[in-house]
């Protein structure tokens, strides 16, 4: 079964929408901010990739966005630009369901609730801000808006949590359970993860993560949403290409069996030690990009992959890849200009954590 | 939707503070007794009463994972028990296609960390916890565990988790994608979700009454059930046959409210359509529903409503009142006692209940243990988010 992309929807540190998505492919610019956490040994910078929400006052009113916070409202974002890539947005979607995945859930909420219960002398908890804690609040907003009342889910394991999501969006589809899936994933910076950043990478920090064994430019922490609107192909041309297939296992135990004739969009974005071990796996000479050079490090980087591959079917052109420590292997043959897609699909891979693995597979 | 095919259940594993395993969660349902209390588990400042699981219920000595959450270390036990309940043992799932999809809540949040400016001072202390919150959910454990090669997925759609996961993972066994599926759900009780239910005002001071004209809310609980879900060739070679059958699943949403359940109805009637069509069932062909039932005003009003309207006679209980609301886990271990109660051919008392309440239809619980007839009964959860679950669930050929 084909699965067609009906409409992108993406933010992140590359700007707002498809179509600076795109830009940004071409002219290799992204900005990143510096963040500054403090602790009681001083001020610490950490660089980061961060989503501007701005463009979603262009589709919700004020009074509905009082009490939503950064990281609903990047999701929110992304499925509304979705929605309106796709032609959507105020047409009768039919049956649709909901899928939205998330690596960390909602960090900086969840993570003031806790240090108030936590550390307060009196327990001390926020209605709105437990609830907005909750994993699935995200998908609750996004319903209520769109006043949708199809099956809605929400799935959370770190580095799988999109292929998972689009798993089951493929198995709604195929069952016919309904007729589109709005799916896609969000991830926020927090200064707890930019503290973890510091802890990895820091020059200072000999005995940490991965200092000395990973470009922590490479890795620089990323946030931000990607939203898909998926249905099953039709006689309607699909400019984005259709998902082809979604697969999932653990490459330590039972290796990976890739698709053929594919260009591997690599999710090598410095934050899992088995980002070294795609060389093993990837077919030798094989066609292979990163692109978390424009999006950053975070657990759902695959799904701006995907956008990036469905940009690509569009086009007809594979975009040149950004630089990684990975690519130091002279097996992997990297894409360093733009290239004529041909007839070639295109494979978002991403190796996790434990060995897990994910990967999507489109095609034209 | 069409009718689909039923997928078989081998094994169940469940631990709650009713029991530590199945058998005894489920015999301690019928005695209508109840132990509520503050937590022991955690300090706080708050008395109200929980159901936590008191024993040092974890075995270390079976398992190679140890520096794991306790909602981890519950599903883990469940998983263990259902494993061996399904006559399977580890090598078997070594030997197969075998995927993973467990609904949690707290499996998916870092905490009984603090993580003040205080706390960014030591490098070494800090890495540790961080790395565990990522890569410690319930399902990363039991892959590790158990060396799971196929697909992984960690449902976090508040407290529908559990029984979506279970729906989701049918769907896995019958595309073909799995020859087996651990699934279910876990979560454990933790000070977070503790505070933040007070905070809601929807926690009752005394043992919840589900249904009951003078109910105040709920109590939360904690625990694990996990099922394993099999592939109809793995079904043919199992000699004793499967011990039950997953035979629809639905589910839709309000699109109401984060933590108010909507007043019509629609989202739960939705979800029950749903898991009537994919069964083919219809509400004379239901021998009971294990109701959701969680002891809040809004929630107990509106099931009691669609029930009435959808099952007219069908009886219907909710087992809160013995283990809490188990939250992530709620929908899997309200699933596993939905199957036992069928083998049994009885359903417990509704704890709790002893007042219609005039604002409900003239449907009300069951008061006191009760023999059913029939082989197939609805279990059904609803959740924040204004999630609605529904599973029809039946007996198979093998009966413990």
């Amino acid at each position: 079964m084909k699965i067609s992309i009906k409409g992108i929807g993406v933010l992140g540190g590359f700007g707002c929408g498809i179509g600076d998505l795109n830009k940004a492919l071409i002219t290799g610019k992204r900005s990143s901010s510096t963040m500054v956490i403090k602790t009681t040994g001083g001020d610490i910078e950490v660089p980061a990739f961060l989503a501007n929400t701005d463009r979603l006052k262009s589709f919700v009113n004020k009074r509905d966005l009082r009490r939503i916070d950064h990281y609903i409202r990047m999701a929110i974002l992304g499925c509304f630009l979705a929605l309106e890539d796709a032609d959507m947005l105020h047409a009768n979607r039919g049956k649709m369901g909901i899928i939205i995945a998330t690596g960390y859930g909602s960090t900086c909420n969840t993570f003031d609730l806790q240090n108030s219960v936590i550390t307060e002398a009196a327990p001390f908890c926020s209605p709105i801000q437990f609830s907005n804690s909750v994993h699935n609040a995200a998908a609750t907003y996004i319903s209520i808006l769109l006043k949708e009342v199809g099956p809605n889910l929400s799935v959370s394991h770190y580095d799988m949590s999109i292929t998972s999501a689009f798993l089951s969006a493929y198995q709604w589809l195929q069952e016919e359970r309904v007729e589109s899936v709005l799916v896609g994933s969000v991830d926020e910076y927090s200064k707890i993860l930019g503290y973890f950043w510091h802890c990895l990478y820091n020059k200072g920090n000999k005995k940490e993560g991965f200092v000395g064994k990973m470009n922590p430019e490479h890795a620089i922490i990323g946030e931000g949403a990607n939203f898909f609107v998926l249905a099953r192909e039709n006689e309607t041309a699909s400019p984005y290409g259709f998902i082809e297939d979604v697969k999932m296992g653990n490459f330590k135990r039972r290796g990976i069996n890739l698709p053929e004739n594919a260009a591997f969009f690599l999710g090598a974005d410095g934050y899992s030690e088995c980002d070294e071990q795609y060389a093993e796996y990837i077919p030798e000479k094989a066609l292979v990009a990163s692109y978390s050079h424009l999006y950053g490090g975070l657990p759902v980087g695959t799904g701006f992959d995907i956008a990036i591959a469905a940009l690509s079917n569009k086009s007809g052109t594979i975009f040149k890849s950004g630089d990684s420590s990975i690519f130091n292997s002279n097996r992997l043959n990297v894409i360093r200009h733009n290239e004529n897609l041909g007839s070639r699909r295109i494979c978002c891979l991403k190796l996790g954590a434990g060995g897990s693995y994910g990967w999507i597979s489109l095609n034209q | 939707m069409k009718p689909v095919a039923p997928v078989a259940i081998a094994g169940i594993g469940c631990i709650c503070s009713a029991g530590l395993v199945l058998k005894e969660c489920t015999d301690f349902l019928y005695k209508g007794k109840r132990n509520p209390a503050p937590p022991v588990n955690f300090s706080t400042k708050l008395t109200f009463p929980v159901f936590e699981v008191l024993e040092d219920f974890f075995q270390s000595s079976l398992f190679k994972e140890q520096n794991i959450l306790r909602t981890c270390k519950l599903a883990l036990t469940a998983t263990l028990e259902a494993i061996s309940d399904a006559g399977f043992d580890r090598k078997t799932l070594e030997t197969k296609r075998v995927g993973a999809c467990i609904g949690t809540n707290v499996g998916c949040s870092m905490h009984n960390e603090s993580f003040s400016n205080d706390g960014m001072e030591d490098k070494t202390s800090f890495i540790t916890p961080v790395n565990r919150f990522l890569f410690s959910n319930p399902t990363s454990s039991i892959a590790s565990e158990f060396k799971i090669t196929g697909p992984l997925q960690t449902v976090v759609n508040a407290c529908s988790s559990g029984s979506d996961a279970l729906g989701l993972s049918a769907s896995w066994i019958r595309s073909g994608i799995c020859d087996i599926v651990i699934t279910g759900g876990a979560d454990e009780m933790y000070q977070i979700t503790y505070t933040g239910f007070k905070s809601l005002l929807i926690n009752d001071d005394s043992p919840c009454k589900p249904f009951d004209l003078n109910r105040n809310g709920l109590n939360l609980g904690e625990g694990a059930a996990i099922f394993i879900l099999v592939s109809e060739e793995i079904e043919k070679e199992m000699k004793k046959g499967p011990r039950a059958y997953i035979l629809g699943y639905g589910s839709a949403t309000d699109a109401f409210h984060h933590t108010k359940t909507r007043p019509d109805g629609k989202g739960l009637k939705l979800a029950i359509e749903e898991a009537m069509e994919t069964s083919d069932t219809t509400p004379s062909d239901i021998a009971f529903i294990n109701a959701h039932g969680t002891g809040t005003l809004d929630n107990d009003l509106v099931e009691s409503r669609v029930l009435y309207e959808m099952f007219p006679g069908v009886p219907f209980f909710s087992t809160k009142g013995y283990t809490g609301h188990t939250l992530g886990a709620a929908g899997a271990i309200e699933a596993a006692f939905t199957i036992t109660c069928l083998e049994k051919g009885r359903v417990p008392a509704s704890v709790g209940f002893t007042t219609p309440d005039p604002e409900m239809p003239p449907a009300y619980p069951v008061k006191q243990n009760s023999t059913i007839n029939g082989n197939k009964a609805l279990s059904e959860t609803l959740a924040f988010g204004g999630n609605n679950s529904v599973l029809i669930l039946s007996t198979g050929e093998h009966q413990p």
